[in-house]
C-alpha cells in the first residue's frame, strides 16, 4: 500500500509541475501588456516620464527578465506564498484577494457537492426499487442534469428574489448587516447563501440520481446478485449490496464531477454577485488582470489535486479489490 | 459512465478494475446478426423514442429555421421588445435592442448542434485514441497517458481559452467547438480505458494476438467492435455535454464573437434586463431549448444502454 | 449495518454543516475587521452603488479602484465646481484668485478642522501641492512650472510661477486635488510610495469618516457621519441627512437593477439598459423625467488613426462621419437614455463656446449618398458591388473595434457598421478584451475604435487638448493619456496651448480660441463626435427623497463616481430628507 501511495503521490506532484507551468505561462502568452493597463490608470501627463515610470514597473514586477528567469522566481516566490500583485486592484496583492474570496466558494461548493452526492445517490436508489418511484423522479433528474447551471440560477433568482422577493438578490449579506457572531447575522448569511446553494445543488443531485439508478439496475442484474436471491437472501439485503458496490464509480465520478461543479459555482457565483473565487475569476478574465488569473487557477489546480488524491485514499479503503489487485503489482 | 458538462448522469461499471466478476459486458459480444433483433427493441424502448424524437425535431428546426427566418439574426430592425407577435414574422418577439428572436433563436440551435457534433466528435476521438492505447498497452504508456489525463482534468479550461480569445481577433464557432473537443476528453479517455482493460484480457484477443494481427488490427478489429455500443453512448453524452460547455462559456461573454448562440442569448437577455423587463421571450427559449436537446440526449442515452444491454430491460 | 450507513451519512451531513459554519465565519471576517454585531439602521443610511467594479483596492486617492466616495466624503478639495451653471464654489479654500501675471493666491478657509482634531491650514495645502513633485502624480508637469518653495503666510498660500501659468489646467487642479492629511501623508518619500500608500483609517476634512468595521473589501463600504464638519458649522452647507453612506461594490448591471427594484440601492450610477421604462412606469427616478433621462457626462467619439489610408484623408473622414445613422444609436440602442452629439463634440455644459455659424457651415449631417457622391467626386473609385476603394484601386476594409462585453458600445459598434454600408464604407468588426483594446489604441495599432477618453470639466480645454495634443509618441507606450487618433496639426496644438495660457478674465480671446478649435474640427474630422454618454444616475425613494431634478432648486449631479462629489454630489447627499421619522433623525 506504500508503494500505492507513493507512486500516486509521485504522479501528482509532475502533474502539479506540468499544471501550475501551464499556469504560468498563459499570462506571458498573452498579448498586451499588464503594466500598460497599470499606467494608464495613473495617467501620466508627460511621455519621457511616462517611459521611466513603465521602466520601473517592468522591474518591480520582473518583467525585464528573461523568461526562464521569471519562470524560475515565479517558484522562488510560490514557495513564499507569494502569488504576485494584482492590476485592476494595485497594490493588493493576489493572495488576499483569494483569501477574501475562498470562504465564500468554499461554503457553497463543499456542502453543495457533498450533500447533492449524498442526496442524489439515495434518490436514485430509491428510484431503483420502485417502478412508481422511477417514473415520477427519474424525468425530473433528467430535465435537472439537462439545465445549465447558470439558467436554474437565473430562473431561481427570478423567481424567489424578483418576483416573491422572499429570499435576496445577490451579494453574502445585508448591505446594512453588521458582522459578527450573532444568530442575526447567521441567519443574514444564511439567507443569502440559499439561492446559489440550491442552484448549484439541484443541478448536481440530478446527475448523481440518475448515474446511481442505472448503477443498481446493473448491480441488481449482476450474477451474484440472482445468486443471493437464490439462497433466499432478503431483498433489502441484496439492494444494500448492490448499493455499496454502485457507490464505487460514484467516488470516482466525485473526483471528476468537481471540476464541473467549480464551473458551475463560478457561473452561480456571477449571477448572485456571490463574492467568492468564481466573481473573482471573471472579473479577472474580463479585465485581463494576469497576476489575479494565474494566482487563482494555480489555487483551484492544488485544489483539484487534492480534491483527486482524497477520493482516490477514499476508493483504495472503501473497495478492498484495489488493495488485493495492488498487492498484485497491478495497475492502480 | 460520467458525463462532462455537468455531473454524472448515466455511470456504469467501467471504472472497476479488470477482472470484476459478473461484468455484463461478458455476453455482449454479438456480431452483425443481432442487429435485428437491437432494432426491434430499440423501436419498443419509450425512452429512446422520446429522446430521438425531440432530439430530431429541435434538428429539424435547427436546420430548417434558418431558412425561414425574415430577419438576419442580428439585423436591428427598429422594433424594440416586442411581444411575440405574427407581425412581420417576429413570431419569438424581438429583444430590447430589437433584433428578432426567433431568427437568433433557430440561429443559435444550429450552432448548439455544430458545437455538439464537432466538440463531441473531437473528445471522442481523442478519448478514444488515448484510451485503447493506455488500455491495452498498460505499463508506462498507461502511466504517462494517465498523467497527461490528469493534467488536462485539471488545468482550468478558461484560462486556455482567454490566450486564445486574446490571440484571435475574430473567434468563431469552430475555435470554440474545437476548444470544447480538446478539453472534455479526460473522462470519455478514462472510460474507454477502463473498457479496454477488461477486454483485453480476454480469450479472444489472446487468440488475436496468436494469429498475428498486430496491435492497431486487434483494437480496430476485435476489440472497438465489442464496444461499439458503448462508445456510441459516449459520444451522445459528449454530445449533450459539449452542447452545456458551450453555453456557460458563451454566457460568461468567451463565445464565438460573429454570431449568435443560444448561450449569448442568455448572457445578452441578462445583461440587458429581460426578466426584469418582463421579456421572457427573450430568455425562455434558449434556455429551454438547451434544457430540451440535453435532456433527450440523456434520456435517449439511457434507452440505448436499456436497447443494447438486455439485463436491463427488466426494469 | 444499516445503523453504521445511517452514522456516515450523519457524519457527512455533520461535515456540510460545520463547513458552513466555519467558512461563514471565516468568511465575513476578512484580514483585521473588528467584530461588532451592530447592524446599520436601513432608515438612516443612503445605499449607493455603480462606481466600485471590483474590489476595492484601498484607501488612496491617487490611485484607481479606491473606495467610492472617499473623495467628497473625507477628503475635500480647495473649490468644487459646478458644471450645470458654470459656477465655481468655495469650499476649502475661502477665495482663490489670479494675483498676479505669474501669481495665484489661495486663502484658506478658517475654522476648519481635520478628523484628528488638527486644523487645516495653508501648510497642508502646501504639502499636498507638493506631493506632485513625484513622477506619479498627476499633476507633476504643473509642479515642474512651479517657484519652491511655496509660500504660505498663516492662511494664505501664495504660488509663484517660473513662466506663464496654465490657467486652465491649474484652476481644474484647484478643484480636483484632494486633500490628504500631512500627518498620515508624510511616510510618502517615493514616486512608488504615492501609488502604494494605504491608510488604514484616513483622515480628512469631510462629512464622513470610514467605519472600519463595516469596511469589507470585496462588497462595501461603510462611511459614517462625523459629529461635526465644518461646512455644516459654518452655515456653507445644510448638514447630511444620511448617518451612513454604504457604497456596494458592483458586479453587475442586472444584479444592481434588481437591488434598485427591491429597494435595496437608493441611488444606483451604472448604466441600465432599459431604465426608461422603469421611469415612466414611475419605479425609479431620473434627473430629467423624459428624455434625456440623464444628464451627459463625456462625449463618444469614432476615432480613427489618422496615420493609415484612407484615415488620413478628412475627406474620408468627413463621409464617414455623414455615413453614420446616430439617430439608429441614440433610439434604438441607447433607447433615448443618451443625447446625439453635437458636431463640435463639445457637451451641452459647453454650450456657451458653441458657434453656431460654424455648426452651419462646417458640421456634418447624416446623409449617406451624399457621402459617397464625395467620395467619388474625390476621386475615390468603387468596386463592383459598388464599395468604395482607394484611389489607386486597392480595397477598403477597415476594423473598428470596442472594448468586448461593452454591450451598447458592441451594438453602436454593429449599427455604424451597417449604416456606412450604405455610403459604401466596407467596415468589419474586431473584437478584443478591454486591456488588448486599449494598448492597441495607444499603439496606434487600430484602424477605428470607439472612445470617450475626455471627461466633463471646467474647460473644453480638456477636450482640445485631449484630441490635439503634440507629440505623437510612435514608440514604446505609445500615447498614453490623448490623441490616440496620432493627429499632428501645429496650428491646433498651438491654440490649444494658447488657450491654455490664456489668463480666465480674457473671455473673448477664450471665446474665438475655442470657435478656431472647434471649425478645425468640423473641418478636418480628426475625430467623429458620436453620442453623449450619461451621467448614469437611477433613484428610488423608499428611504430617501428631495432628490435632484432637472426643474426646481436642487440642480445637482447625483452622482458618486470619480470627481464628481467635488462637483455637486456632495451637494446631492446633503439635500436629500429622510422618508421616515425614525427617532432622532
Amino acid at each position: 500500500m506504500l508503494r500505492y501511495l507513493l507512486r500516486k503521490l509521485l504522479i501528482y506532484s509532475l502533474t502539479f509541475v506540468v499544471a501550475v507551468t501551464i499556469d504560468w505561462s498563459i499570462p506571458h502568452l498573452m498579448p498586451g501588456n499588464p503594466v500598460l493597463a497599470l499606467m494608464s490608470r495613473i495617467q501620466i501627463q508627460n511621455p519621457q516620464v511616462a517611459q521611466h515610470v513603465y521602466a520601473s514597473y517592468m522591474r518591480s514586477f520582473n518583467l525585464d527578465l528573461p523568461l526562464w528567469k521569471q519562470y524560475y522566481y515565479f517558484w522562488v516566490s510560490l514557495v513564499h506564498g507569494d502569488l504576485g500583485t494584482s492590476i485592476m486592484q494595485f497594490p493588493t496583492p493576489v493572495s488576499s484577494i483569494i483569501l477574501h474570496a475562498i470562504p465564500y466558494t468554499l461554503g457553497l461548493l463543499i456542502p453543495a457537492t457533498l450533500l447533492s452526492w449524498y442526496v442524489g445517490n439515495k434518490l436514485g436508489a430509491l428510484a431503483a426499487r420502485r417502478k412508481v418511484l422511477d417514473n415520477t423522479l427519474l424525468p425530473f433528474g433528467y430535465i435537472l442534469t439537462a439545465t445549465p447551471y447558470m439558467w436554474i440560477a437565473i430562473l431561481m433568482s427570478f423567481l424567489f428574489a424578483v418576483t416573491w422577493q422572499v429570499l435576496p438578490v445577490g451579494y453574502a449579506y445585508d448591505p446594512t448587516a453588521g458582522r459578527g457572531w450573532s444568530l442575526t447575522f447567521g441567519y443574514d448569511l444564511f439567507r443569502h447563501w440559499l439561492l446559489p446553494f440550491l442552484s448549484l445543488f439541484l443541478v448536481a443531485c440530478g446527475g448523481w440520481a440518475i448515474g446511481m439508478r442505472n448503477l443498481i439496475i446493473y448491480e441488481l442484474e449482476a450474477d451474484y446478485a440472482h445468486y443471493l436471491e437464490s439462497l433466499g437472501a432478503p431483498r433489502k439485503l441484496v439492494r444494500k449490496y448492490a448499493f455499496r458496490n454502485a457507490l464505487l464509480p460514484q467516488i470516482t465520478g466525485l473526483a471528476l464531477a468537481l471540476g464541473a461543479v467549480i464551473a458551475g459555482a463560478l457561473v452561480t457565483e456571477i449571477v448572485f454577485s456571490y463574492p467568492g473565487l468564481g466573481y473573482q475569476i471573471y472579473r479577472a478574465i474580463t479585465n485581463e488582470d494576469y497576476f489575479v488569473i494565474q494566482g487563482i487557477f494555480l489555487f483551484i489546480i492544488v485544489g483539484v489535486l487534492i480534491a483527486n488524491f482524497v477520493v482516490d485514499i477514499v476508493y483504495m479503503i472503501v473497495d478492498p479489490r484495489t488493495r488485493i489487485g495492488m498487492q498484485e503489482g497491478g495497475q492502480a | 459512465m460520467s458525463a462532462p458538462g455537468n455531473v454524472s448522469t448515466v455511470t456504469t461499471r467501467d471504472e472497476l478494475p479488470a477482472g470484476t466478476a459478473g461484468s455484463p459486458r461478458d455476453e455482449e459480444a454479438k456480431p452483425v446478426s443481432g442487429l435485428r433483433e437491437t432494432l426491434y427493441f430499440a423501436v419498443r424502448n419509450k425512452k429512446l423514442v422520446f429522446g430521438l424524437t425531440v432530439t430530431l425535431s429541435m434538428l429539424a428546426l435547427a436546420i430548417l429555421g434558418p431558412l425561414i427566418a425574415r430577419h438576419p439574426p442580428l439585423e436591428y430592425g427598429g422594433h424594440l421588445s416586442l411581444a411575440p407577435t405574427t407581425q412581420d414574422g417576429y413570431w419569438l418577439g424581438t429583444t430590447l435592442l430589437g433584433q428578432d428572436v426567433f431568427s437568433q433563436f433557430v440561429t443559435g440551435l444550429r450552432m448548439a448542434f455544430i458545437v455538439g457534433a464537432l466538440g463531441g466528435g473531437i473528445a471522442a476521438i481523442v478519448g478514444m485514441v488515448v484510451g485503447f492505447t493506455a488500455g491495452y498497452r498498460g505499463g508506462i504508456v498507461d502511466e504517462l497517458l494517465n498523467m497527461v489525463t490528469n493534467v488536462v482534468l485539471v488545468i482550468p479550461t478558461f484560462a486556455l481559452l482567454l490566450v486564445i480569445a486574446a490571440y484571435l481577433q475574430v473567434r468563431g464557432i469552430m475555435t470554440e467547438a474545437i476548444f470544447i473537443g480538446l478539453t472534455s476528453w479526460p473522462w470519455a479517455a478514462r472510460a474507454v480505458r477502463a473498457q479496454t482493460f477488461s477486454l483485453t484480457s480476454r480469450d479472444f484477443v489472446s487468440l488475436a494476438r496468436l494469429s498475428g494481427s498486430n496491435s492497431r488490427q486487434i483494437i480496430f478489429k476485435e476489440i472497438a467492435p465489442n464496444m461499439s455500443s458503448y462508445l456510441f453512448m459516449m459520444f451522445i453524452l459528449l454530445f449533450g455535454g459539449a452542447i452545456l460547455i458551450a453555453a456557460t462559456l458563451d454566457f460568461i461573454g468567451l463565445g464565438p464573437s460573429n454570431t449568435i448562440s443560444l448561450g449569448m442569448m442568455m448572457q445578452l437577455s441578462v445583461q440587458n434586463a429581460a426578466l426584469q423587463l418582463h421579456l421572457w421571450w427573450w430568455f425562455l427559449p434558449p434556455g429551454l431549448a438547451i434544457m430540451a436537446i440535453v435532456g433527450s440526449l440523456y434520456v435517449m442515452n439511457v434507452g440505448l444502454d436499456e436497447v443494447f444491454n438486455p439485463r436491463l430491460r427488466s426494469m | 449495518m444499516v445503523r453504521r450507513r445511517r452514522r456516515r451519512a450523519v457524519g457527512w451531513l455533520l461535515v456540510a454543516v460545520g463547513a458552513v459554519a466555519v467558512i461563514a465565519a471565516f468568511g465575513t471576517g476578512g484580514a483585521g475587521a473588528t467584530w461588532q454585531a451592530k447592524s446599520y439602521p436601513r432608515a438612516q443610511t443612503l445605499i449607493t452603488s455603480g462606481t466600485q467594479w471590483g474590489n476595492i483596492a484601498g484607501m488612496n486617492p491617487y490611485v484607481g479602484n479606491n473606495a467610492a466616495g472617499m473623495i467628497g466624503l473625507v477628503n475635500e478639495t480647495l473649490l468644487r465646481y459646478d458644471p450645470l451653471h458654470n459656477t465655481y464654489i468655495s469650499w476649502l479654500a475661502k477665495s482663490t484668485k489670479w494675483s498676479g501675471p505669474k501669481q495665484y493666491t489661495v486663502v484658506v478657509r478658517s475654522g476648519v478642522k481635520w478628523s484628528d482634531g488638527k486644523a487645516f491650514t495653508g501648510s497642508d495645502v502646501a504639502f499636498n501641492v507638493n506631493l506632485a513633485r513625484f513622477n506619479t502624480s498627476r499633476w507633476n508637469n504643473l509642479y515642474q512650472n512651479l517657484k519652491l518653495p511655496i509660500q504660505v503666510k498663516g492662511n494664505s498660500v501664495i504660488f509663484n510661477f517660473k513662466g506663464t501659468p496654465n490657467y486652465v489646467q491649474w484652476q481644474n487642479m484647484i478643484w480636483n486635488m484632494p486633500m490628504i492629511s500631512p500627518v498620515q501623508g508624510k511616510t510618502i518619500k517615493t514616486a512608488q510610495d504615492l501609488t502604494t500608500y494605504n491608510p488604514h483609517n484616513p483622515i480628512g476634512t469631510g462629512p464622513y469618516k470610514l467605519d472600519t468595521s463595516g469596511y469589507d473589501v470585496t462588497t462595501r463600504v461603510v462611511w459614517a457621519k462625523r459629529d461635526h464638519w465644518w461646512a455644516s458649522d459654518q452655515g456653507v452647507s445644510p448638514a447630511p441627512a444620511p448617518k451612513y453612506i454604504i457604497d456596494l461594490v458592483n458586479t453587475s448591471n442586472t444584479n444592481s437593477l434588481a437591488a434598485v427594484l427591491a429597494g435595496v440601492e437608493d441611488l444606483n450610477n451604472n448604466y441600465l439598459p432599459g431604465v426608461n421604462k422603469l421611469v415612466d412606469s414611475g419605479k425609479v427616478q431620473t434627473f430629467f423625467p423624459r428624455a434625456p433621462y440623464m444628464l451627459s457626462a463625456n462625449t463618444a467619439w469614432l476615432e480613427p488613426n489618422t496615420t493609415r489610408v484612407p484615415l488620413n484623408d478628412p475627406v474620408f473622414r468627413k463621409a464617414l462621419a455623414m455615413s453614420i445613422n446616430i439617430n439608429q444609436i441614440v433610439t434604438d440602442d441607447y433607447q433615448n437614455l443618451v443625447l446625439k452629439a453635437s458636431p463640435t463634440g463639445l457637451l451641452p455644459t459647453w454650450n456657451k463656446y458653441v458657434n453656431s455659424k460654424a455648426v452651419k457651415a462646417y458640421g456634418f449631417k447624416y446623409d449617406p449618398a451624399a457621402a459617397k457622391s464625395m467620395l467619388l467626386k474625390a476621386g475615390y473609385k468603387t468596386d463592383s458591388s459598388g464599395m468604395i476603394e482607394n484611389k489607386d484601386g486597392s480595397k477598403i476594409d477597415l476594423a473598428i473595434s470596442v472594448p468586448q462585453g461593452w454591450s451598447d458600445w458592441e451594438a453602436a459598434r454593429d449599427m455604424i457598421i451597417a449604416s456606412a454600408k450604405q455610403a459604401g464604407i466596407r467596415l468589419h468588426s474586431v473584437v478584443q478584451a478591454y486591456n488588448t483594446w486599449q494598448s492597441d489604441r495607444n499603439t496606434g495599432n487600430f484602424d477605428l475604435v470607439i472612445d470617450n477618453a475626455y471627461q466633463i470639466s471646467d474647460s473644453p480645454w480638456t477636450y482640445w487638448n485631449g484630441i490635439f495634443h503634440l507629440p505623437v509618441i510612435s514608440t514604446g507606450t505609445g500615447q498614453t493619456f490623448a490623441n490616440y487618433e496620432r493627429y499632428s496639426n501645429r496650428t491646433a496644438w498651438n491654440l490649444t496651448q494658447q488657450l491654455d495660457t490664456t489668463s480666465p478674465s480674457d473671455t473673448t480671446t477664450i471665446k474665438s480660441l475655442n470657435t478656431s478649435l472647434q471649425t478645425i474640427l468640423m473641418k478636418d474630422v480628426p475625430m467623429i463626435p458620436l453620442w453623449y454618454n450619461g451621467i448614469w444616475a437611477q433613484m428610488t425613494s423608499k428611504y430617501w427623497t428631495n432628490w435632484p431634478a432637472a426643474v426646481g432648486a436642487r440642480q445637482y449631479i447625483p452622482c458618486m463616481w470619480n470627481g464628481y462629489l467635488q462637483m455637486t454630489g456632495i451637494d446631492t447627499i446633503t439635500h436629500i430628507k429622510s422618508t421616515r421619522q425614525a427617532a432622532g433623525g
